[in-house]
């Protein structure tokens, strides 16, 4: 590696020092309740859930609304997976399926303040399942996402 | 490898004692720097050891970003493909990329810093949170049989948010009669799906909007707000509390009643949209 090259990417190791460093830290993970002030030109509200409508059909409905009429908006991708208890342990859960919204019609909305839907896969009857959803406001080529879980079903 | 470390330490050990802000600004001055000189990348890095150090000593079990990014491909992002190609999309446009920055950073925070409820402010907001959430899950164990199956294909027309609650056998007076001159109904959204209940309204002019969303739900998946941390006000009418935010430039009121969640958002100002809050159930 040349030394102009070693120095950018010192350069760019710096920057996200920086960044990271003016962030309060604190100990937890994804799941943990936390509670993020956030806010977004993009995005007004959103949610995903789980719903089990039988025969072990495993459904994830969302909803997302934007601050105004976005020329994209709904959810990027939905990651379904599966335990056989409610476990807190994530080490416990297999990711099953990941749905995106370039290989799945209607995840996104065009040109739309309001967008809903949901995806299906079949499952199992009496396991539990939960998604981690990402959901997406984009207009004039720039945009806001936002990744949660969503709480387990069985 | 020891030589060149106790060179190290025996060069860089000013930096030792130096306090982080300083450490961090002799950081920022060398990325502003033009980038023509001699570069000391090893000063560099020694400083970045050095706040690295101190980081971990204050947060023992934290993370860095690129633990975060890691922990976010190996737990939440199981397809590698998936992501691999991700990236290469990112390349063929500016809003895509932006997409996969926006999540990147998103996940970042969520997996490695979630920032708890610290300030007063955000503690009442939980509160309020929290309360509600009381309140849906009390409607959970008494309603839940009575939310249909999802009716997406219903091609039902509604010439006002109030009609459409009154022909889904819902309480009208829950939403305000006054919408700010200049701003005309676009459409109104019937969203019923097995857990959640939506009835969505957006209102335009110009380059303007407002929306107003009455919801309630049967899950303990909440709706997720994005709101400024501070809360502007409690508007008190007939002792129910309107909890006014804002959202980036957009105002937003929340308040509920009975089983309903419900929300006005939009390009208002604050006496805007208090008087819409004093217009619902009027008229």
């Amino acid at each position: 590696m040349d030394n102009h090259r070693k120095t950018l990417l010192v350069r760019m190791a710096a920057v996200i020092l920086i960044v990271s460093l003016c962030v309060p830290m604190t100990v937890g993970s994804a799941t943990e309740t936390t509670v993020q002030p956030r806010a977004s030109y993009y995005l007004d509200n959103y949610n995903a859930y789980v719903y089990l409508p039988g025969d072990g059909e495993v459904r994830v409905y969302f909803n997302v609304q934007g601050t105004r009429y976005m020329d994209e908006l709904g959810v990027l991708s939905i990651s379904i997976y599966e335990c056989s208890t409610n476990s807190s342990n994530e080490d416990d859960w297999t990711w099953v399926h990941t749905f995106t919204h370039d290989s799945t019609a209607g995840m996104l909305s065009y040109n739309d303040s309001y967008h809903s839907g949901y995806v299906s896969l079949n499952g199992y009857v009496g396991r539990y399942y939960k998604a981690y959803v990402c959901v997406w406001g984009g207009k004039d080529g720039d945009g806001d996402a936002r990744y949660f879980w969503t709480s387990a079903k069985c | 490898m020891s030589e060149d470390l106790n060179r190290r330490v025996t060069d860089f050990s000013e930096y030792d004692a130096m306090d982080t802000e300083t450490l961090n600004a002799l950081l920022r001055q060398d990325c502003d720097s033009p980038d023509d000189g001699e570069p000391d990348t090893e000063r560099l890095l020694y400083i970045m050891e050095v706040l690295a150090k101190r980081r971990e000593k204050s947060n023992p079990s934290g993370k860095t970003t690129e633990q975060a990014w890691e922990i976010f491909l190996e737990n939440y992002c199981p397809d590698k493909e998936l992501a691999a190609s991700g990236k290469k999309q990112a390349d063929k446009r500016a809003l895509w990329l932006r997409r996969v920055i926006a999540a990147a950073a998103a996940v970042i925070l969520i997996v490695a810093v979630p920032v708890t409820a610290r300030a007063l402010s955000w503690e009442e907001v939980w509160d309020i949170f929290a309360r509600w959430a009381k309140e849906t899950f009390s409607f959970v164990s008494g309603e839940q049989t009575q939310i249909t199956e999802p009716d997406r294909s219903s091609t039902e027309e509604f010439s006002s948010l109030q009609d459409a609650l009154i022909k889904s056998n819902r309480d009208p007076s829950i939403v305000p009669t006054w919408i700010p001159d200049g701003f005309e109904l676009d459409y109104i959204i019937k969203d019923v799906t097995p857990a959640q209940e939506v009835y969505y309204a957006i209102y335009i002019a110009e380059d303007k909007c407002i929306s107003i969303r009455i919801q309630n739900h049967i899950t303990d998946d909440f709706q997720k707000f994005e709101i400024n941390e501070e809360l502007i006000e409690v508007y008190v009418v007939d002792s129910r509390e309107y909890h006014i935010f804002r959202n980036q430039g957009q105002l937003r009121a929340f308040w509920t009643k009975d089983t309903y969640e419900n929300i006005i958002s939009g390009d208002l100002s604050i006496e805007e949209m208090k008087r819409m809050i004093d217009s619902i159930g009027k008229g």
